[in-house]
């Protein structure tokens, strides 16, 4: 069944599962709703999928909810904190790979992900063993010493979520994370986010159906910062399902444009 | 602290991987040696001059007139020689600190970590100090190895490396500050050279001015505070005045990089 904003399926579910909650959450620039009265909530073990045309105000979400932006009204919580009362414990809650990460090219794979690491607050003896096993995890062994400059583009896609997981978010925000990269790579990524999954939340934001589908358990559909329709990928009826949303979605966006 | 000391490798790293660093290092340097040379050779020939003539003879030899010596003439004028060299230097330094981290979208990873605002800006404003105190090291290096090799006072060398110091940071700050408003670096060197060229010395604006307002501007100039340290003179008004600039910019970074998250 579908189900619309506010009106959630979470309805029984103990409130301490639940570890992203939006609520009427507005973005406006000057004249320009970017996004408008969203709301959503996102369980442990889910892998919650944001669809969205390009400009549809998924990676505006996706930024006031790691508290990269103020939201204009609404509010939000994650894993039971305020993102803008308490948005320093959030981000230690969180973490995010960016649309097309930009890293910091002058530092070397492990140099970055020390770095990173010693920013999330991660301990000097648990660091280098952190490092470690995200190297091993993604595969990075290869490139440990190569400047991120000079790794290609599916290595700085796996630094940056090597980076995002390292020291173990209770959610995940991944946007297109499979973006500009090669199928086999994709499918890696994949795989990878669907670990994730186990043991936190991951919220996706993507515009390619088939990933939504494949990867997605639940999927909110966005057009013009307005929700669409929240549902589980069986109740968009699958990737058939989601695209007829997508199409009546344009259909109406066209009539408006007219 | 240690979030400060990972942001200052990173930025320190950053600076030397680019050709800046070495640019503003031999700038610098080079100015430096230049300045000294040619106010040196100036003095030297004003010796000779007044050695040639029969006025200095009977004043006996060694006795120089008041005001010629050695660091009124060579020291003072290299070091505020060098401390303009200085006004167009940092900027290049600092341009590039929040501008190139919003243009090369790193910030956004950079905010949506558990690392304060404060923290960032004292990493980057530590990161920049530790190297401009690098810059000025290079070029006091001749002048100090010049006067060791001599029977003069070392102390006036001494003082003119802790007034360069803390001109770096507060010219520092004030670059940090104008990378933080705007996303062109080159509007922030600009906008960066500007403030502190105007700040440096408000002479030009006294035209225009009441006596109350010139004495309000003689002692808000940058170069008042700092001829004390060319002179050989510490003063704490004078440090207090460096440090409560540098704080003044320094918090209004930190206003900027907040009110940016409201965008």
């Amino acid at each position: 069944m579908a189900a619309t904003a506010g009106a959630l399926p979470e309805a029984g579910i103990p409130s301490a599962e639940i570890l992203v909650e939006v609520n009427g959450l507005c973005k406006t620039y000057g004249p320009l709703a970017a996004l408008e009265d969203v709301s959503f909530s996102v369980r442990r073990g889910e892998v919650f999928g944001l669809l969205g045309r390009n400009g549809s105000g998924k990676t505006t979400l996706l930024r006031i909810l790691t508290t990269y932006r103020l939201p204009t009204a609404g509010s939000a919580r994650i894993a039971g904190l305020d993102i803008v009362r308490d948005a320093l414990s959030v981000r230690r809650r969180i973490g995010y790979m960016p649309e097309h990460p930009q890293l910091y090219r002058d530092l070397t794979v492990t140099g970055y992900l020390r770095l990173y690491a010693t920013l999330q607050g991660i301990p000097g003896r648990e660091r280098d063993a952190r490092v470690r096993e995200v190297v091993e995890r993604f595969g990075l062994a290869a490139v440990e010493g190569r400047l991120v400059g000079h790794c290609s583009k599916g290595y700085r896609a796996r630094i940056a979520l090597a980076a995002a997981v390292m020291h173990g978010p209770d959610v995940i925000f991944l946007d297109e994370p499979t973006d500009g990269l090669d199928p086999e790579q994709r499918a890696r990524t994949h795989e990878e986010i669907r670990g994730l999954a186990r043991t936190s939340a991951v919220v996706l934001s993507t515009h390619d159906l088939n990933e939504a589908a494949s990867v997605c358990s639940r999927l909110l559909v966005l057009d013009r910062g307005r929700v669409v329709r929240v549902d589980t990928v069986e109740g968009f009826g699958g990737p058939q399902g989601i695209l007829e949303v997508f199409r009546q979605t344009r259909e109406r966006v066209t009539e408006q444009d007219l | 602290m240690r979030r400060v000391a990972a942001i200052v490798g990173k930025e320190l790293v950053a600076l030397f991987s680019s050709p800046v660093a070495y640019v503003a290092l031999c700038a610098v340097s080079l100015a430096m040696s230049v300045f000294f040379f040619e106010n040196l050779r100036a003095f030297n020939a004003q010796i000779m001059l007044l050695q040639s003539q029969a006025a200095f003879d009977e004043m006996g030899m060694g006795m120089l007139p008041p005001g010629v010596n050695l660091f009124d003439q060579v020291l003072v004028p290299t070091a505020t020689q060098t401390a303009l060299v200085l006004l167009g230097v940092v900027p290049l330094v600092t341009m590039g600190m929040f501008c190139e981290e919003r243009t090369r979208r790193t910030d956004e990873i950079l905010w949506t970590l558990p690392v304060r605002r404060s923290e960032v800006a004292g990493g980057k404003f530590l990161a920049t100090f530790v190297f401009l105190v690098g810059v000025v090291g290079a070029a006091v290096l001749l002048p100090a190895v010049s006067v060791a090799s001599t029977r003069l006072d070392p102390g006036p060398i001494v003082s003119v490396s802790i007034g360069m110091l803390l001109l770096a940071c507060t010219l520092a700050s004030v670059g940090l500050l104008c990378s933080s408003l705007t996303d062109n670096q080159l509007v922030a060197a600009l906008t960066a050279f500007v403030a502190t060229s105007a700040l440096f010395d408000f002479g030009w604006l006294m035209e225009f001015t009441g006596d109350r307002l010139d004495k309000i501007l003689t002692f808000l100039s940058l170069v008042r505070h700092f001829e004390g340290f060319a002179r050989g003179l510490v003063s704490l008004a004078d440090v207090v005045y460096f440090f409560a600039l540098s704080l003044l910019a320094f918090l209004l970074t930190l206003a900027a990089l907040r009110l940016e998250r409201i965008r």
